[in-house]
């Protein structure tokens, strides 16, 4: 029997023609190295599932945890188990002098669990905790990773961008531990002084007698200006704000070489704070596939809306329509 | 939404099942090499990338919560390593340029057009619009497509392939069919490649 309502289907296969294979050598290879790296992966491991689900999981682990725990507490006290030291984080860019201490054991950008790392006051630093979570160190700084998901703040400021569902916790010097709900914000402990700002999403600050929350939304974040004495003051401020232009000193240039419209708007949208949106969906798989870049590398360095279009425009395909100051509307050229 | 499939997925993966590794590895590979072949020239950068990608996944696995459909996850991790690659690469080149040089960039940038001449364009356009829409449908809907479509392959041979009957057989490439027509209608595209 033919089928008379998929011409429309055939004549499109009929252009597009396959989807291209890997090849067959390459595939063997690629398998046989990632089957390793899962081989060597830790046994009974789970994924991090949000918190209420992890518990209904995790709950009678706990409890016959607990009772392991106690059986064998004894045993514990007389033993002293070698520390075991793993990777945390990479250094995927610096710039200015800095130091890493207590991660000798592994080499260089890797960084391991306990590792103190100070840059200096030209240095600048940005980490991978892993590939979707990543960690910037301003001037001046002083932190200790105590873990991926937990940095202990000493001095200057670092800033969180979170976007695989983890989450990451601050510590800071005064004991004010901040919890990113899906984010990005910054923490700065200078001269005396604790401030929290909110870019995107929303953290949870736990003071030694409350916690209090803060979201970001619609081009206003929020900054929370905390003293010695835990009273805090709340103020407005922009995603777009001068206040977050350091964050992209610690970043490096963009290689327009090869890339989509896509990821340059991506990472001119990442850079600025300012919220990206495609006027349609068309448009948005337009920029992933139609038009690679070509040119040199550019900085994010007080990367401005304007530049932004400037550069759209020589593609002569995509422009920035006009919208709210912190928003980028990506639309196709007239 | 939760990617519940993903998450039984991921979770099987890292209980150490091993038909669950290869099925993720089956599943994603390809994929990940079709991804990385569009912004890529270089197959043999491709393969180190694709390859990397899958084992940072593979380590950062407990965290994926979800939240995003797998592929997505992965596609986010490539854009990574696709960018780390550049910037290796960048080393050799000739040293960027800052935007406060805007007329010198400009002007450098004045080679950025379309790839290539209008029905070239075309072509190659609805090629990655198809690729990215089957890759982005569930594995057993774009392979029947292909199957059908690209291999032409009657419901006799697909059904051989898949182990089922022929009702059942038109029944997915009906499904299929219609998750094809809408992922591609979201793209605003109309189903005709005719001029």
């Amino acid at each position: 029997m033919k089928d008379e309502s998929d011409q429309d289907i055939q004549r499109l296969f009929a252009v597009a023609g396959a989807r291209r294979r890997p090849p067959e050598d390459m595939a063997s290879r690629v398998h046989e190295a990632t089957m390793e790296a899962w081989l060597a992966l830790p046994d009974q491991i789970e994924p991090e599932l949000p918190e209420r689900e992890a518990w209904r999981t995790v709950m009678p682990f706990a409890l016959a945890a607990t009772l392991l725990l106690v059986t064998f507490i004894g045993w514990g006290i007389l033993r002293q188990p070698a520390p075991v030291v793993s990777e945390v984080g990479q250094i995927a860019f610096a710039s200015g002098a800095y130091t890493v201490r207590g991660s000798e054991h592994l080499v260089l950008p890797a960084l391991g669990t306990g590792a103190l790392i100070n840059t200096s006051a030209q240095g600048r630093m940005l980490i991978y905790l892993t590939p979707v979570t990543h960690l910037r160190l301003g001037p001046d700084t002083s932190i200790t990773l105590h873990n991926n998901g937990e940095i202990w703040l000493h001095a200057g400021r670092v800033y969180i961008d979170e976007r695989g569902g983890a989450q990451v916790k601050v510590i800071t010097p005064w004991g004010v531990g901040i919890t990113d709900i899906g984010t990005r914000f910054e923490v700065r402990h200078e001269n005396d002084t604790l401030e929290v700002a909110v870019r995107e999403g929303a953290i949870d600050v736990a003071l030694p007698s409350q916690t209090i929350g803060a979201r970001a939304q619609a081009g206003t974040g929020v900054l929370l200006h905390i003293t010695a004495d835990m009273s805090v003051e709340r103020n407005q401020l922009s995603t777009v704000d001068e206040r977050w232009n350091w964050i992209q000193q610690s970043y490096p240039p963009f290689e327009l070489n090869h890339g989509t419209v896509h990821d340059f708007v991506n990472w001119a949208a990442q850079e600025t704070g300012l919220e990206l949106r495609f006027e349609n969906q068309l448009v948005e798989q337009q920029a992933l596939t139609a038009t690679t870049l070509r040119g040199p590398a550019i900085y994010a360095t007080d990367l401005t809306k304007n530049q932004i279009a400037a550069i759209l425009e020589t593609t002569r395909s995509f422009r920035v329509l006009p919208g709210d100051e912190h928003v980028l509307v990506i639309g196709f050229a007239n | 939404m939760r990617h519940q499939q993903d998450i039984d997925l991921v979770r099987q993966v890292l209980g150490k099942n091993k038909a669950a590794f290869e099925t993720f590895f089956e599943t994603y590979f390809a994929r990940l090499f079709r991804f990385c072949s569009t912004r890529i020239d270089d197959e043999g950068a491709v393969e180190d990338i694709v390859q990397e990608t899958l084992i940072k996944a593979l380590k950062s696995l407990h965290g994926y919560r979800g939240e995003a459909a797998l592929f997505s996850w992965l596609c986010q991790i490539c854009r990574h390593e696709i960018s780390n690659h550049y910037r290796e690469n960048g080393r050799n080149a000739p040293p960027g340029v800052s935007l406060d040089d805007s007329p010198e960039v400009r002007s450098a940038l004045e080679s950025l057009a379309s790839e290539e001449a209008t029905d070239a364009l075309q072509q190659r356009t609805i090629e990655r619009l198809v690729q990215l829409t089957l890759d982005h449908l569930p594995d057993r809907y774009a392979k029947v497509l292909e199957w059908k479509y690209v291999e032409g392959l009657s419901v006799d041979e697909i059904s051989e392939q898949l182990g089922e009957g022929r009702i059942a057989v038109q029944s997915v490439l009906a499904r299929a069919r219609t998750a094809f027509r809408k992922a591609f209608s979201d793209l605003n595209l109309e189903l005709s490649v005719s001029k």
